[in-house]
This record gives C-alpha cells, structure tokens and sequence, in this order.
C-alpha cells in the first residue's frame, strides 16, 4: 500500500446528457483515511463513487479536474451486494482472484483467512439465496477486502439490513479498517452510520454539490457510540443536513 | 416422491385409456395391453423409427441452442444489433412455420435437412427471445462488479451472461420442444420411411390401429425422455436455483 497515493478533484462535473448530477466538487482525499459522504437522495452520490473508482458510465460528461492514484486499485461494496446468484460463497469471495487468474496457494489461503475473519466458513459451498442479509454483506465485504486495494468504495452497504446486523457489520468494518487501514469511502443516508464510520464527513445538497465538511473527532475513540462526541457529531450533521434539504 | 408422482400419472392414462377403449364399440382403440405387447414384439422396428426422430430433434435443438442463444445475446447487448433484429424476431416469430415446409423442401430437398431447419425455426425464436430478455434483465450491478476487478469481454460472458440466461433458455426449450416434437410428427409424413412420425402415420394408412398407438406410445416416451434430460442438465448446471 502506497502512503502518498491519494485522490484530488478540484471542481469536478458530471452531466447526464443535460442533468448535472455532480456540481463542483472539490475535495482531496488521503491515503488511509476513512470517508463518509452524506446527503438527500438523488443528490449524486453514488455517481461520485462511481467516478472514484474510475467507473462512470461513458455516456456521461464530465468538465473539472480529477487525479485519482487508486484507479488500478479499487474495491467496492454495491447496496445490493453484488454478489452473483449462480456462485457459492467461496467463488463470489474469489472471483477477483478468479478473473486475474491469481489462484496461487498463497492466495488460497488468504482466502480461507479472510473467511474464517467474516465467520462464513459454514457456509462456503452454499449459494447466496440461502444466506440471510447480513451474511450476504459479509460475503460482499470479504470479497473486497480480499483484493487488498487501496481504496475500498461502499454504496449504502448496509441499509437493506436489520438494525442489529447493521451495527454488528460497522463494528466489524471498524476493526478491520484498524486491523489494516486504507482508504475507506462510504456513501450512505444514515446520520449515525457517517459519524460512526467517517473520519471526515462530507456533506451534500439536493443539486450535487458539496456544502460542508466536518471532521470526526469521535472516529478514533473506542466505543464510539457512547462517547458525547459521538452524539455531538450526530447532533450537528442532522441539523446541518436539515438545512441542506429546506 | 418424484418416481411416485410419474408412476400416479402413468396410471391415470392408461386407466382412462382402458376405459376409452371398452367404451369403444367399433374396436378402434387397442387396449393397453394390446399396445404394450405389440410394442414389446416390434421393439426394434419402433426404437429405430424413434432414433431417427430423436436424432432430427437433437440435431434441432442443438443448432438453435447455439444460433438463438447468439443472436439473442448480440441483441440484447448491441443496440443496433437488436434495432435491426428485434423487428424481425416480431414479424416472423407469427408466422406459422409448418407454412415454410414446402419451400425448406424446394430449397433444401426432401431428405432430413429440410426437417431439421423446419423444427430449428420454430425453436430458433422462442430460444432467440427468452435469451435477449433473460440477458436484457441482468441487473447493471453484476456487470459493475466484474468491471471494478477489469473483467475481461470473455470472463463477462463466462461469469454473468451465460449463467444468467441459462434458467430462461431451459425453460424456453422445455415450452418449445412440445411444438417441435408435434412439428416433426408433420413433417415426417413426407419424403422419408424413418422416423415415429411417419411409423404412426403408415400405421394408420394401413388401419393398423395397434401399431398406431404403440407409435404414439412411443412419441411421448420419447418427449419424457427429453424433459427429463433437460431437467437433469437444469439441475446439473443451474445448482444455484432455489
């Protein structure tokens, strides 16, 4: 992992034939630090992950600059999970390895860690119909941290997910993000879950633009979630995102 | 439980069959039993007819497998490919086939190619269709996947587009290989002295009424046994269904 990559837009567009969906946005994002983008819907986040992981679509338009180190180097959760139907839990987690033919023992047994790390070794040779939602997220989240990337994109993981899974998969998330840190971007609409997993949040209006940027103080604390940081953060990005969306 | 559901359908036709034939005054209809012995003393006269039969069908859906299944695909991920094509597919998807015969024979002769295509056309469409659907239909998240990890054009084939379509593509088969079975029955009546079709029809020419059941006996043996060899390549590659 490169400690000096990082990734640089400075007023960075995106238009959809005449929908301008990103509007001006400038932020820098350094090497292993975790992200939180917040905001109404529709208000482009998911194209911003998309254009950080080098992936917009190529009917659509973009004007501004954007440096971005991480664009061989990227791994990502999607809402839905990703995962294909037709493959066992061990080929979805694989499949990175599978398609750039790295099957190497080594690899294999990486595999077999990182499977053990999610608690989904029971269910290996299963399929992900008879997984349950957080047990699919955690296929979806292995697969992605196997590929050791430097930047690892989450779109809304979690909010298909029972309230108690959901904190059960931020916890685990957080440890991992500690265990081995990269740079982390998580895309979602819940206030709690930005501060709990954003070091630096980034906030968004309706038009795509962003309006503010706070900085966490209470990411690094343990039990993040009884701290009064934790509820201060809160506090203030619920009202700042009240405002957004008056 | 599934032996026991073929064997419960088995005997409910040959039950109402047997009764159909004692109500029968005229003798038209050969009992069952009548039937099952004939066909057991002209075993090998029939399973030669019904070869030729299975082999024309296979011949059939194999071809159209790969045709279909092709044209369906570059339809549904080329967009002039399928402006071109869809309207096609919708104007000639109507037209009854059986109509083609005579030009299939005028063209391509009266042996077995003629025959073949004629069944190929009727599967080619339904197989075209349910693939340019099934593959319209996978969601854009799964190709977004393979394009994070730099998939190449091949692994998305490999990965996504034919694993996806293949549930569809069974089923298209399945509601596709009645028709063609009942096609064939038609087309076998010309130009050949092979196949069930023209066995069933010869019998029935020379009022032979027992020989023409043992024939229709024989047909829809015939259709189980693909069914069934289509469920059995469904359940072996499709292992993922619920």
């Amino acid at each position: 992992m490169n400690h000096n990559q990082s990734i640089y837009t400075s007023n960075f567009n995106v238009y959809y034939g005449k929908k301008h969906v990103l509007n001006d946005i400038s932020l820098s994002l350094s090497a292993n630090k975790a992200y939180a983008i917040i905001g109404p819907s529709g208000c482009g986040k998911t194209t911003l992950l998309y254009a950080l992981s080098c992936l917009l679509p190529s009917s659509a338009r973009t004007s501004g600059g954007i440096q971005n180190d991480f664009c061989q180097s990227t791994a990502i959760v999607l809402q839905d999970f990703g995962l294909f139907p037709w493959k066992t839990v061990y080929d979805n987690i694989a499949l990175p390895l599978i398609l750039k033919k790295q099957m190497t023992p080594a690899r294999k047994k990486d595999i077999t860690e990182i499977i053990e790390w999610f608690k989904l070794s029971d269910v290996v040779s299963q399929f992900p119909s008879t997984l349950s939602g957080g047990q699919k997220q955690r296929v979806a989240l292995a697969r992605a941290w196997l590929v050791s990337s430097d930047l690892l994109l989450m779109d809304e993981p979690f909010s298909s997910l029972d309230a108690i899974t959901r904190e059960i998969l931020q916890d685990e998330v957080k440890r991992l993000y500690h265990k081995s840190p990269r740079t982390t971007v998580i895309v979602t609409h819940s206030i709690e879950e930005a501060v709990y997993l954003g070091q630096e949040i980034f906030l968004f209006d309706p038009t795509g633009q962003i309006v503010d940027t706070f900085t966490n103080d209470s990411f690094n604390l343990e039990e993040a979630r009884d701290a009064s940081a934790y509820y201060d953060m809160c506090h203030r990005l619920r009202n700042a995102l009240r405002e957004v969306q008056r | 439980m599934k032996k026991f559901t073929s064997l419960y359908s088995f005997i409910m036709i040959v039950s109402i069959w047997w009764l159909l034939a004692l109500m029968d005054t005229r003798n038209i209809i050969p009992t069952p039993i009548m039937t099952f012995s004939y066909l057991e003393i002209h075993l090998t006269t029939i399973l030669l007819h019904l070869f030729f039969s299975l082999w024309r069908i296979s011949l059939a859906i194999i071809s159209t497998l790969i045709l279909g299944s092709t044209i369906g695909i570059l339809s549904a991920r080329i967009g002039t490919v399928d402006k071109v094509v869809t309207p096609l597919l919708y104007a000639l998807y109507p037209i009854p086939k059986i109509a083609f015969l005579p030009l299939l024979m005028l063209f391509f002769g009266l042996g077995n190619l003629s025959k073949i295509l004629l069944v190929g056309l009727i599967l080619f469409f339904q197989i075209a269709i349910a693939v340019r659907d099934s593959v319209k239909n996978i969601p854009e998240g799964y190709f977004m996947s393979l394009r994070i990890y730099k998939a190449t054009p091949w692994q998305r084939y490999r990965h996504i587009i034919l694993p996806a379509l293949l549930p569809q593509l069974f089923t298209a088969i399945r509601v596709s290989v009645g028709t063609s079975i009942s096609v064939l029955f038609f087309a076998e009546n010309y130009a050949t002295t092979h196949g069930i079709g023209y066995y069933i029809m010869d019998s029935w020419l020379k009022l032979n009424y027992t020989a023409m059941f043992s024939g229709i006996v024989a047909i829809s043996l015939m259709g189980t046994l693909i069914f069934a060899f289509i469920d059995y390549l469904e359940s072996h590659f499709c292992r993922w269904l619920p």
